[in-house]
């Protein structure tokens, strides 16, 4: 049984003569969480944005549980629960209507496990165009969660929650890792890696400079440090 | 209902309301109709005993033209639901079913822009009181073809777009036609024109059918259909060409925003068009940093249409005035455009001042329409002297009346803004042909 679930071969991207992103490689096997870190700039977004077949890659391959995210995106989104960087829902649906829809043309979900995971149930059916930026990144989040898919990729997902959210959001993670999922989550918060990921991978320029356990958090931390 | 995607847009419609601004056109082309059905009209005869085969040719041509104006407006909006509608931002990190989705589309595309079939109702109204209604019937008969034949290649040329941007056979041709823009890019440049002219080709085969019956010829009536045939028979590729390609336009999005992202940050790029009018005006400049990195089209629109009239009417200082006057007015629009993606509460927190940021919209709005004034009042002048130069003075007047007034439904209206200045425009484009046509 293949036992990855995420494979970026050689990954690389230019816009002109930036390189973005420098011919990375990198194996996610199935239920590990791996938290993706590095400065602004360092190509985080831009390699999930590739990650999941929303940026198509100068050279190299990404694969999603065995699917190609630029050959086959049909096949990949269907196994990825993605939050981008900068969300966009539709405006005129409550939340509970933006996940029974999720949840729809996705064949299946838990629309009010979502909610609760998100903290959203008071606020479920009032129109997203009068959420807080808060709210609309934890009714994003909801939505990548609602059909349990069982490859996780979050960018920034936890920027704006408020603690208790945020630990909420970081334990059901946890739990679904613990499930089988695979979870990827690009933050600036290093702390709550530390209790929730198996493996560290620092970018920096385009490249991977540090990918290990969390034993190597510190070393991130510090070079994250210096680079300030 | 089985579609998903339609039942979410009726819900979104549901909770967004009625859209009462969309009338606002059809109501302003009411009040416009009189300032300018001698100009447009002008040939139907005041006594209704005079026989429709005696102005058949004049009727059929002023039809077809209509036809092909709201049949861009579709081509148009059509681009900006399905290449860079709403639906793409929100599901670009779900799975979907595109042929339903492309349905679901299509279906929010045709009642948003019903009202157009209603603007064309209005506008044909003289026809009705100087012909009768089956004349009436038969010329608002063409609009509506053409209206459905533009949805239908519309989307099938979008989505031919992106299979464009992608073709290694293709490359040498979009290098030769993109100018500055990314290779990629100019497939979906170039895709609302191509549909133009191959609903334009059908609008003319209706129109000449509409000729050919009012000269007696029944089945010419069978040929008002031609455009609608057309739409139908390109909607029959949609689906196929939805499955293929509608996920992947987002890929080509992504890559041409990354390709003039990274442009901008170059120094010469940093420059935008007529950026040397800013100054020491932060406003104005950054006014013409929004005209020209989102709403580009108005300027480079503006020339295009600039000597295009200089070319229909290079004889007829009348004609200068009427497609004149009619493209100033829409290249003044941009000022309400950019009002729709520069936020107010931006405004507020720097404490801009609400004139500056309206002087600077219609220096925008005045400046791009220079692109039309220019070549056509420079025609005017030197092909007709006097005559020339009065009309060009007046075309300077309503750029500067549209401007200004774009700018002011940029900053009362906001997200209205272009359905209110669109009555605004069209009122003032009248008054104007009314005057100087």
């Amino acid at each position: 049984m293949n036992t990855t679930a995420i494979a970026l071969n050689g990954l690389r991207k230019e816009y002109g003569r930036v390189v973005a992103v420098d011919g990375i490689d990198l194996d996610i096997g199935r239920g590990e969480f791996v938290g993706l870190v590095g400065h602004n700039g360092a190509g985080k977004t831009t390699t999930i944005r590739m990650l999941t077949g929303q940026l198509a890659p100068t050279s190299g391959s990404v694969m999603v549980a065995g699917a190609d995210v630029v050959q086959n995106p049909a096949a990949a989104r269907a196994v990825l629960g993605t939050v981008p960087e900068h969300p966009t829902l539709y405006e005129y649906l409550s939340a509970r209507e933006m996940l029974e829809f999720v949840a729809e043309i996705r064949g299946q979900g838990d629309v009010d496990w979502a909610l609760g995971v998100a903290g959203l149930g008071a606020d479920a059916d009032r129109l997203i165009r009068e959420y807080s930026q808060g709210m609309r990144r934890k009714t994003a989040l909801a939505a990548a969660l609602v059909a349990k898919p069982p490859v996780l990729v979050l960018d920034e997902a936890l920027n704006g929650l408020d603690p208790a959210s945020a630990d909420r959001v970081v334990g059901v993670l946890n739990e679904l890792r613990q499930d089988g999922a695979t979870v990827v989550l690009s933050t600036h918060i290093l702390d709550t890696l530390e209790k929730v990921a198996d493996r560290i991978v620092l970018m920096e320029n385009g490249t991977i400079v540090i990918d290990g356990g969390v034993d190597r958090l510190e070393a991130a931390r510090e070079r994250l440090r210096s680079a300030d | 209902m089985a579609n998903p995607y339609i039942r979410v847009h009726r819900t979104i419609a549901r909770h967004r309301g009625w859209q009462w601004y969309r009338l606002i056109p059809v109501l302003a082309a009411v009040a416009a109709l009189p300032l300018v059905n001698d100009t447009w009209l002008g040939f139907l005869p005041k006594d209704s005993g005079v026989p429709p085969d005696a102005y058949a040719m004049a009727l059929s041509v002023a039809v077809g033209r209509l036809s092909n104006l709201i049949a861009a407006a579709v081509i148009l909006a059509s681009y900006s639901a399905l290449v860079r509608g709403p639906d793409r931002a929100v599901l670009d990190v779900h799975p979907i079913r595109a042929r339903e989705l492309v349905t679901a589309i299509a279906r929010s595309t045709v009642k948003t822009q019903l009202y157009l079939v209603g603007l064309a109702g209005v506008i044909l109204l003289p026809v009705a009181q100087a012909s009768g209604f089956p004349v009436y019937g038969a010329a608002l008969m063409l609009v509506v073809s053409a209206w459905a034949g533009a949805l239908g290649v519309g989307f099938l040329v979008h989505l031919g777009g992106v299979w464009a941007a992608y073709s290694e056979r293709l490359e040498g041709v979009l290098d030769a036609l993109r100018g500055d823009n990314p290779r990629m890019q100019a497939a979906l440049i170039y895709a609302p024109g191509v549909a133009l002219v191959m609903v334009g080709v059908g609008t003319e085969f209706g129109s000449m059918g509409l000729a050919a019956w009012l000269n007696g010829w029944t089945l010419g009536l069978l040929w008002l259909m031609i455009p609608a045939g057309l739409g139908l028979a390109a909607w029959l590729g949609v689906g196929s060409l939805a499955h293929r390609y509608y996920v992947r336009a987002s890929l080509l999005l992504a890559e041409v925003d990354g390709a003039w992202a990274h442009a901008d940050e170059s120094e010469h790029a940093s420059r935008v068009y007529l950026q040397g009018l800013a100054g020491q005006r932060p406003e104005l400049l950054r006014a013409l940093r929004n005209g020209w990195r989102s709403h580009r089209l108005f300027a480079t629109g503006g020339w295009v249409l600039g000597f295009l009239v200089l070319v229909v009417s290079w004889n007829d200082p009348a004609s200068a005035a009427f497609w004149g006057a009619g493209a100033i007015a829409w290249v003044s629009g941009v000022a309400p455009k950019m009002a729709s993606v520069d936020p107010r509460w931006l405004d507020d927190a720097l404490g801009v001042r609400r004139s500056d940021v309206l002087v600077a919209r219609a220096v925008v709005a005045a400046s791009y329409s220079m692109g039309v004034l220019g070549p056509v009042g420079v025609s005017l002048s030197i092909r007709h002297g006097g005559v020339g130069a009065t009309v060009a003075l007046g075309l300077l007047g309503l750029t500067i009346v549209t401007a200004v007034s774009g700018a002011w439904a940029a900053g009362a209206w906001r997200r209205h803004a272009q359905w209110t200045y669109s009555a605004i425009a069209l009122v003032a484009w009248a008054g104007f042909v009314r005057v100087w046509g």
